[in-house]
């Protein structure tokens, strides 16, 4: 808090860099200035790889994919009208190239599964692997829905931004972000309350 | 009646439980839904389970990005840029043989003659004024402008002077292309009026007789033959050398003059 006052950005954040200063960069980076894009990249590669990794399941394939997304952005910048949405366009990217990722490989989250299972064999604990099962159920869940419930979905539930802090990001109006993350939980819990109730029993 | 408070006020704390959760409600809206939760063990329940639900999301371990991955990313950056570099040179080499190009092009388009129909007429007339008799058709673009436009005057009909001037019914024009069947006056060695045209044959008889009515040109040349005297309005050389200014009849039919001058038409050619 008392860094945000003084202006410091919080680190690892999307929402705390000025949303001009992004725009500036993106504008410098369609015209071709590699420097500018690799600020841009210094500023949402934790995030875009984290929201890799939460949809693949695996930090090789995560970065892989995190690269090939930001390839896709340098060469498609000159294409994006609004570049202050530069952030939600980039997490859009790497949600399809996740989904292209996965269309190539098979159903990787299945086999991540089965993967995970065997993998942590007999050094892993039997908490160690119901996690890794947990957690493949839970990307095999995230990848059923809607590019954009994905989206919000993570930047609420999982980097934890305020409801303005994505408004924002996404570059749309608080309200909006209500009635999308409300329906993107409802979506989610549709799916998870079984799997919900099965590995977290009543108390 | 308490059941259907109830229900009403589980939908309402339905809409509102994500902002509840999330502590984005004001003071009052969350100290309603909180009595709610404690007077409805549906609802509590559920908020349970949906508390449960978004903990199973958010669990999960966070990733740092590779050690290499800026330096790798960095390198395929710049052979994008360096591509990008190239095609727009590319690009820009070629808009720039491309335009001078174009507006030669255009410039060439806009210098040459109207339409395609007036270029045999162009060339016809150029054959015969300017060079003389030929034994082919002239090339129209090398036509010096104002034989062109003569000839294409000619052809249209501009000005309807009554000069005595030779017109031509499209004899040799294959009956496929004319249609129907062209009316020429059939000459009489006493006078060569239209009247009582006939319907020639394609032999060309007809036009060596209709020649031979009229008066003989100052210079003579001979009738030239060329590829595209099969237009209706052919004009013979010599008379197209002794008046060039001089433009043709309209190639419609005309009515009759009040005075009883026949005028000179498609199919007639001499004023009586």
């Amino acid at each position: 808090m008392a860094l945000e006052a003084i202006g410091v950005a919080r680190p690892d954040s999307i929402a705390s860099v000025a949303p001009t200063r992004v725009e500036a960069l993106a504008h410098r980076a369609a015209r071709g200035d590699v420097d500018a894009f690799d600020e841009l990249v210094s500023l949402h590669a934790g995030k875009v790889v984290n929201l890799a990794f939460r949809l693949l399941g695996d930090a090789t394939d995560a970065d892989d994919v995190a690269q090939e997304a930001f390839v896709k952005a340098y060469r498609s910048l000159p294409r994006l009208r609004d570049r202050s949405q530069f952030t939600a366009w980039m997490l859009k990217i790497t949600t399809n190239a996740c989904r292209d990722y996965l269309r190539r490989r098979g159903r990787r989250d299945e086999v991540g599964l089965d993967e995970a299972i065997n993998h942590a064999g007999g050094d892993a604990t039997a908490h160690v692997v119901e996690q890794q099962e947990t957690q493949a159920r839970i990307r095999h869940l995230m990848n059923t829905l809607p590019q954009k419930h994905q989206i919000v979905l993570y930047l609420r539930d999982i980097e934890g931004l305020s409801y303005d802090e994505i408004a924002t990001t996404l570059g749309c109006t608080v309200s909006s972000v209500k009635n999308r993350l409300h329906r993107a939980r409802e979506a989610f819990r549709i799916r998870a309350m079984p799997y919900v109730d099965e590995v977290l029993p009543w108390e | 009646m308490t059941e259907t408070m109830s229900r009403t006020e589980c939908q309402g704390f339905a809409a509102l439980v994500d902002e509840y959760m999330d502590g984005e409600l004001d003071p009052r809206l969350r100290a309603a839904c909180e009595a709610h939760v404690a007077s409805c063990p549906e609802c509590g329940q559920w908020l349970a389970r949906a508390r449960r639900a978004q903990e199973l999301l958010a669990s999960g371990p966070r990733v740092e990005p590779g050690r290499g991955f800026r330096l790798a990313l960095r390198g395929r950056l710049e052979v994008e840029q360096l591509r990008r570099r190239r095609r727009e040179r590319v690009i820009r080499s070629a808009a720039a043989f491309l335009a001078p190009a174009t507006v030669a092009a255009l410039v060439l388009v806009q210098h040459m003659p109207a339409g395609r129909d007036r270029l045999p007429e162009a060339s016809r007339v150029t054959a015969s004024a300017a060079h003389g008799p030929t034994t082919g058709p002239g090339t129209p673009w090398m036509a010096p402008p104002q034989t062109a436009d003569t000839g294409a005057a000619m052809v249209r009909g501009a000005d309807p002077a009554p000069v005595p001037r030779l017109v031509v019914p499209s004899v040799n024009t294959p009956r496929s292309r004319r249609g129907v069947a062209p009316h020429i006056p059939k000459p009489t060695p006493a006078a060569a009026s239209p009247e009582g045209p006939t319907t020639s044959s394609d032999s060309g008889d007809g036009l060596d007789s209709v020649l031979e009515a009229v008066p003989a040109p100052s210079v003579h040349a001979p009738i030239q033959f060329a590829a595209d005297r099969h237009s209706p309005s052919y004009v013979t050389p010599a008379l197209a050398q002794t008046a060039p200014a001089t433009p043709a009849p309209p190639l419609v039919r005309p009515l009759p003059a009040p005075d009883g001058v026949f005028a000179a038409g498609r199919d007639t050619t001499f004023e009586v």
